[in-house]
């Protein structure tokens, strides 16, 4: 359980972080958007006891990162957005040291560390140099360092950046795989649909203020109250706007195409299986119906100004 | 103390010195590889032909057997400043870039993301470069091993003086990790810990000197006598290895005291670095502060008692200022020479003086207003505790030095005494008010200590060369004119009223102190003012 209590940073007279506040139970995977400067970095810092806030606190299992850091520190694992690794070690010296200042006994960390580098899928390289690993392993080592304490918070600034797209979407099944065994995670990012899909929870965040937070398509909904559609059929679209406008749930439809109709729709779901039945009733050719659902890039802009302090 | 805290205090600290991380991954890397076999390869080749050739210096002139003896002796001496400059030349060098480093490669917040308290971080850098450079001097151990064969020393000088190698080895470290964590660059973290290295061995050199060219002259010391700051020199470890101090009537080894110096030493620059590491208010920073009181206090007294040694004429022994000092006519001369050495000893304040008293921004940590004077934020860091801890720490100075001189002399400092006291007070608390005053232009924590700093140079070192270009060099003597305009006139004059004029510059000091402390004060407010926020008085 992680309460973030009006959580506030001040550097001089610019606020970066103006009183945020939001609770996680184990298991939620927590998406952190907001654009370059918003407060992202600087609220997962705050919480992993790295920078002291100006006030407001945060609260993980029962210990208070102002007045127990050390507990605190115990039960999380941090990966800042930029680091550097050490020359001259080897990835399973960089997990051992680690291993070894998380207080984890001796005799436990060979095992640790070989199941930290599975998990990252990184065992064939446990007697390389760190320096010799590319951007996105030297990302799953990072990772893999947060993970030998078996924490039960997990900060990730940004992993995603500098990975392939292969590599992003190993990234998500890992991350979805640590909230399975549990772990409360917070992952920030840029973009909200690389998010969208294996977050259950997600935080927009503008100039230091959570403009909004909850799951996903709650916070889509909220933003939009009306899901758009795709229609694409072979002709007489003019006159399939005319009749999709009279139908339930329906409050808006317009030619987007030669062959697309956009349908604003704000009913539920047996308004949006009618609309589909209706249209073929009426003998309309059909060829697609979807939802549009790229419009989460949309949402985020729409929310956010794009505007730093 | 619980049984169970005592067991968890044991615990952490066992984890502190026994298997540390930081140590073992360090050692891991010093020792990787076929570089540092080649290192040590060059070092100790190196080392074999300096020897040979000095060895080859001795033997090759034919002398007597006196003569000989001498030469061996001085074979070995030589063998010993060699590892001596080793150790001033390497302890720093790996060193200095340590936390640097890590600061710039942005690896020390996955360091203290983790359970880690600075202690056990800087603990384990200390060991770790500690270990290396001990590497260095056992393997110069055959070399070493040789003088003592020939008969140039024995095991135990070769023993002691190693000990004290190592002891200036630690000094030399810790200093250096404290320059690697105040420095912003690697660069400049280099050249400040060796410019901390240099000024050691400078004073060091010169302490020892004093007491040589003392002996050499008969002044004072007897025997194996002498005072322990001889052996804190790097360049004469075999020389002073024997040498003891007569504390109560017993003889105790100088590198016993040596030793415990060198670690009270260490013990505050890891303070000091870990002060620096933790956010203001940690339990460092209140350790630091605490132990600068606790040693000052203890150091004080033992300059009042030794510069009043049961009865006798008072006299400084070896702190080189006997000319300064010198008592001239006046009817409370203990006082009035306790008075000045109090002013002059207060000197390496300005160390820590800009640390004390400026605030501002310092990349993420801040050290904002927070008032003027709060005695219960004393030890915590704040700005508020500034001048509360100045105050303290002059007050322990001067009422040790009073208790040494009662202890030594059976007597307390008189008025004079005193008068020098208020003089360095209103002095230190001027810098102080500076300090302040650069501060409230809020252009960054670092400015303000370098402008503090300046400003000492400017008002107090610069005025030195140009008013002795004025006046000629015999500064200080009766002198008119423009040497009673300087600040550090009550300091440098002989004359029997120097008390009086302590008093006087004391009082225009502190009145100058007080105008700047208000102007700035009124600056910061009105600064705060603008920027929407009150000064933040509870946290
Ligand atoms: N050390 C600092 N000193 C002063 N201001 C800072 C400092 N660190 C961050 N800021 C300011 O705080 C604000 C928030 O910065 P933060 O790094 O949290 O943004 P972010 O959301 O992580 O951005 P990005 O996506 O670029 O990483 C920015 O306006 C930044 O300029
Ligand atoms: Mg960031």
């Amino acid at each position: 359980m992680l309460e973030v209590k009006g959580l506030r940073k001040e550097y001089g007279g610019l606020t970066a972080v103006q009183g945020i506040s939001f609770t996680l139970k184990p298991g939620d995977i927590f998406g952190f958007i907001g654009s370059n400067g918003a407060g992202k970095t600087t609220t997962i810092r705050m919480i992993s006891t790295l920078l002291e806030p100006t006030a407001g606190t945060a609260v993980l299992n029962g210990a208070d990162i102002r007045r127990n850091p050390m507990e605190v520190r115990r039960m999380l694992g941090y990966m800042p957005d930029f680091f550097g690794l050490y020359d001259d070690v080897k990835v399973w010296e960089y997990l051992d040291f680690f291993a070894a200042i998380y207080q984890v006994p001796p005799k436990k960390r060979p095992e640790v560390i070989d199941s930290v580098l599975e998990l990252t899928n990184l065992t064939v390289k446990k007697q390389a140099f760190v320096q010799s690993l590319s951007r996105g392993m030297q990302q799953r080592l990072c990772l893999a360092r947060c993970l030998v304490h078996d924490p039960a918070l997990l900060l990730l600034d940004e992993p995603a950046s500098g990975l392939d797209p292969r590599a992003r979407a190993e990234l998500k099944e890992l991350i979805a795989e640590l909230g399975r065994m549990g772990k409360i995670v917070i992952v920030s990012s840029h973009i909200l649909p690389e998010l969208a899909d294996f977050c259950n929870t997600v935080g927009i965040i503008e100039r230091g203020e959570l403009l909004a937070f909850g799951p996903v398509s709650q916070i889509v909904k909220d933003i939009q109250p009306h899901r758009v559609f795709s229609i694409h059929m072979l002709d007489h679209l003019d006159s399939a706007s005319e009749h999709a406008k009279t139908l339930p749930g329906v409050s808006d439809a317009t030619v987007a195409g030669e062959h697309e109709l956009r349908v604003e729709f704000v009913g539920d779901l047996d308004d949006q299986a009618d609309l589909l039945a209706r249209l073929i009733q009426l003998g309309y050719r059909v060829t697609s119906f979807r939802e549009d659902s790229a419009d989460l890039e949309d949402v985020f802009l729409k929310l956010t100004t794009g505007a730093v302090n | 103390m619980s049984p169970g805290s005592l067991a968890d205090w044991v615990r952490s600290n066992r984890s502190v010195y026994i298997g540390n991380a930081t140590t073992m991954r360090d050692f891991r890397v010093q020792l990787r590889g076929s570089r540092s076999v080649l290192l040590f390869g060059l070092y100790l080749v190196v080392l074999i032909l300096v020897s040979f050739f000095v060895y080859g210096e001795t033997a090759s002139r034919s002398l007597s057997i006196v003569d000989a003896q001498m030469q061996l002796k001085e074979f070995a001496s030589t063998v010993m400043r060699l590892l001596g400059f080793t150790v001033s030349v390497v302890a720093p060098g790996l060193t200095a870039t340590t936390i640097v480093m890590e600061r710039q490669r942005q690896s020390l917040d996955l360091v203290f993301s983790a359970p880690v308290s600075p202690k056990y971080y800087l603990v384990g850098k200390v060991m770790s470069s500690f270990r290396y450079t001990w590497m260095l001097l056992v393997l110069a151990l055959p070399v070493t091993a040789a003088s003592v064969v020939i008969g140039g020393a024995s095991w135990q000088d070769v023993l002691v003086a190693y000990m004290l190698l190592s002891m200036q080895a630690l000094i030399l470290t810790a200093f250096a990790l404290l320059m690697s964590t105040i420095a912003a660059k690697p660069v400049s973290a280099i050249v400040w810990s060796y410019a901390a290295s240099f000024f050691y061995n400078l004073v060091a050199i010169s302490l020892a000197s004093v007491y040589s060219l003392g002996r050499m002259f008969g002044s004072f010391g007897r025997g194996n006598e002498a005072p322990w700051y001889v052996t804190a020199s790097p360049f004469t470890v075999l020389e002073t290895s024997r040498t003891v101090t007569m504390i109560g009537g017993h003889s105790i080894p100088n590198w016993i005291c040596f030793l415990a110096v060198a670690l009270l030493l260490c013990r505050i620059c890891l303070l000091g670095a870990g002060a620096l590491l933790s956010p203001p208010g940690g339990k460092e920073i209140q350790g630091l502060r605490l132990s600068a009181l606790v040693y000052v206090f203890a150091l004080a007294i033992g300059i009042g008692w030794a510069l009043h040694p049961h009865g006798s004429a008072p006299m400084t022994p070896g702190l080189g200022m006997g000319t300064v000092v010198k008592a001239v006519g006046a009817d409370d001369t203990a006082a009035l020479e306790a008075g000045q050495v109090l002013a002059l000893c207060s000197g390496p304040i300005i160390v820590f003086l800009p640390f004390v008293a400026c605030f501002g921004f310092d990349r993420e940590r801040r050290y904002w207003p927070n008032g003027l004077f709060s005695i219960p934020r004393a030890l915590d860091g704040t700005p508020a505790g500034g001048l509360p801890f100045l105050c303290a720490f002059l007050a322990l100075f001067a009422v040790g030095m009073d208790l040494g001189a009662l202890g030594g002399d059976g007597a307390l400092l008189g008025p004079p005494f005193w008068a020098f006291a208020f003089y360095t007070a209103a002095f230190w608390v001027l810098f102080f008010a500076l300090g302040r005053f650069v501060s409230s232009f809020f252009a960054g924590l670092k400015t303000s200590r370098t402008m503090l700093f300046a400003l000492f140079l400017f008002l107090v070192c610069l005025p030195f060369p140009f008013l002795t270009m004025v006046t000629g060099v015999n500064l200080g003597l009766e002198s008119q004119g423009p040497w009673n305009l300087y600040v550090l006139a009550p300091l440098l004059s002989r004359d029997s009223y120097r008390a009086t004029y302590a008093l006087i510059f004391g009082a225009i000091l502190l009145l100058v102190a007080l105008v700047v402390m208000l102007i700035s004060e009124s600056r910061v407010s009105k600064r705060l003012a603008v920027l929407g926020r009150t000064s933040e008085s509870t946290r």
